[in-house]
């Protein structure tokens, strides 16, 4: 017993939830709403089934632990056509990165965060990862899929915690909505090419992140990566510093020969890099406030 | 004072040697090297009328696209000899279309390729046109010549949904080829029922798809009216032109750098770890016909 405490007590500080409970998605859905009916069976897709469903699209969502998801459709009068989809991502961590991928601007409308489109509604509270999508585009189902959102939305009483590793990137200059979370390396050069192989060996024991800084015209990128161990991130960072560096005596800095820079480093159990920067000083400066916050934070 | 760094560089230390530079983006410069030998033919053909506000297509125009673009590619005087001189009347021809919901291959291509066939002297009973199923039709499983057709779209995991990636139909597990986000999808060129036979490839471009959301993976506001067909002999220099107008499309939409996610790797090994053709735009002959507003390329 005090072993099972330990172990969630372990995961709730290194920002991970362990939640048990296999909860019943159908119970979040409504069966009817503003004269919209659920008009079939809903379908159920696990980690085995979701190929069916989403073909190589399913990997994205297996990419972040993905459990099991629910689809259901409604309609009205038998012709147009509402898809909703509640995936449980095991975590909260989980389902806020892979709504992430979406994410274009930040916007708090539903749930946790939310990425609204005229025809459809993504959003993420808890361990979910919800879609509402209007099949026809009708005035009215871009009217429901507003109802339907706020009703899942409501079903779901808890809220989930951010990854801790967003703790440590620096406010200045951030884009916020360009966030990425991530701990597959499929997703390593979602906003800019580093490399095609897992040189920082990224796998579901790290944290990453990804985001831009700066405006368009002056754009650099920051990659924050936490391991489980100093040792792990030590031998990240060695296999880095074999790649991007040409001159033994220059450790951590890269001039690219577009003219910008590289700037990387450890910092405890912690890999840094920015990419991109414009100027050595940009570079370093982004670096050190990073290492600040950790500082600063005892993280 | 620092040496400076290239990207070619760092790609040389990675899997993908020099293969990918030129297609990835925040990749600038040209990593390909400067063969000397002939460039593969690309055709790409546009024109403003092949599909009305509602985006309903033009059978007629489309055709006529089709036809042009073949005439071009094989250097023929008509569409019967174009015809003729990639299909022979004993041939059992396969059609190997796409059904994804939002972004199909338009029926109005299908049937434009369908007539295309027969007038090169192949009876209807010998030809299918389909995209699941393949391996329980007899067409696909016997035949002696594939066409290749499908529109260009981003994908989750193999970053876009390609020429090279519409023969996945032809195996009954497709998840066999998702390690390393789709990397080795050209091998599908190599199963029996496919190697050697495909006679035509062709990347519908009409309202390309050049960003995804959600699992659905689609929404209109990620579409746009090119209204063009890229043609040829080679699915990787195709499909290399496809990736390059995509890019192009979000560079012109989200006004910067954009890479698409995660990146297209299965086209660069394509040429250069299973060698289906070249991807490298240096060796592409990109021949452009008709309408060319906001062409991108």
């Amino acid at each position: 017993m005090f072993y099972l405490y330990f172990i969630q007590l372990f995961l709730i500080l290194s920002g991970q939830q362990m939640d048990t409970k296999e909860p019943d998605l159908s119970q979040l859905l409504p069966l009817s709403i503003t004269g919209w009916e659920k008009t079939e069976n809903d379908s159920y897709y696990n980690e085995e089934s979701l190929f069916n469903y989403i073909n190589g699209g399913a990997e994205l969502y297996i990419s972040y632990g993905f459990n099991n998801v629910i689809s259901r459709r409604y309609s009205r009068n038998g012709n147009s056509q509402i898809a909703v989809e509640i995936f449980d991502m095991g975590n909260s961590i989980n389902a806020y990165g892979v709504f992430t991928h979406v994410r274009e601007e930040m916007d708090e409308s539903y749930g946790q965060g939310s990425q609204l489109y005229e025809d459809a509604i993504l959003f993420w509270k808890y361990r979910y990862y919800v879609s509402v999508v209007s099949l026809d585009g009708s005035e009215d189902a871009q009217l429901t899929i507003k109802n339907i959102a706020e009703y899942i939305d409501d079903s779901i009483s808890e809220t989930g915690e951010l990854p801790g590793v967003l703790r440590v990137i620096p406010e200045r200059g951030l884009v916020d909505e360009s966030v990425l979370y991530f701990h597959h390396p499929a997703w390593i050069n979602s906003l800019y090419y580093i490399s095609d192989e897992n040189i920082l060996n990224i796998d579901n024991q790290t944290g990453c992140i990804l985001a831009r800084y700066g405006d368009k015209k002056d754009r650099s990128y920051l990659l924050a990566i936490r391991y489980s161990t100093i040792e792990d991130a030590k031998r990240a960072f060695n296999q880095f510093y074999k790649v991007f560096s040409e001159e033994k005596d220059s450790p951590g800095l890269s001039l690219m020969e577009d003219g910008t820079w590289i700037a990387y480093t450890r910092h405890h159990r912690y890999f840094f890099g920015v990419f991109h920067a414009s100027s050595e000083i940009l570079a370093k400066d982004l670096l050190q406030e990073t290492i600040d916050r950790i500082d600063s934070q005892g993280l | 004072m620092l040496k400076k760094i290239t990207r070619r560089s760092l790609l040389k230390k990675s899997a993908l040697a020099t293969a990918a530079g030129a297609l990835y983006l925040n990749f600038p410069y040209p990593l390909f090297g400067n063969g000397s030998g002939q460039k593969t033919p690309v055709v790409l053909i546009r024109d403003e009328n092949v599909m009305d506000e509602s985006r309903k297509f033009n059978p007629g125009v489309m055709k006529e696209m089709l036809n042009q673009a073949l005439i071009r590619l094989t250097k023929t005087k008509n569409a019967g000899e174009a015809w003729k001189k990639l299909i022979n009347p004993e041939d059992v021809v396969g059609i190997k279309s796409n059904v994804w919901n939002y972004l199909p291959t338009p029926k109005e291509l299908e049937m434009a390729i369908k007539e295309g066939v027969m007038s090169a002297g192949v009876p209807e009973e010998r030809l299918s046109i389909r995209d699941r199923g393949l391996l329980d039709d007899p067409v696909f499983t016997g035949g002696t010549a594939l066409i290749n057709v499908r529109p260009m779209r981003t994908h989750d995991w193999s970053g876009v949904g390609s020429l090279i990636k519409n023969y996945i139909t032809f195996v009954r597990k497709p998840s066999m080829y998702h390690p390393d986000t789709c990397a080795d999808l050209a091998t599908l060129w190599k199963l029996p029922f496919v190697e050697g036979k495909t006679r035509l490839n062709i990347l519908v471009m009409m309202t390309p798809l050049f960003n995804g959301v959600g699992p659905h993976h689609y929404n209109k506001k990620y579409t746009w009216e090119y209204k063009g067909l890229l043609v040829g002999f080679d699915p990787v220099a195709v499909d290399s032109v496809g990736i390059r107008i995509l890019q192009e499309k979000r560079r012109e939409f989200f006004d910067e750098d954009r890479p698409i996610k995660p990146p297209v790797k299965h086209i660069f090994l394509a040429d250069t770890r299973h060698h289906l053709g070249t991807a490298d735009p240096a060796k592409i002959d990109l021949i452009k016909l008709g309408w060319d507003k906001d062409i991108l390329v």
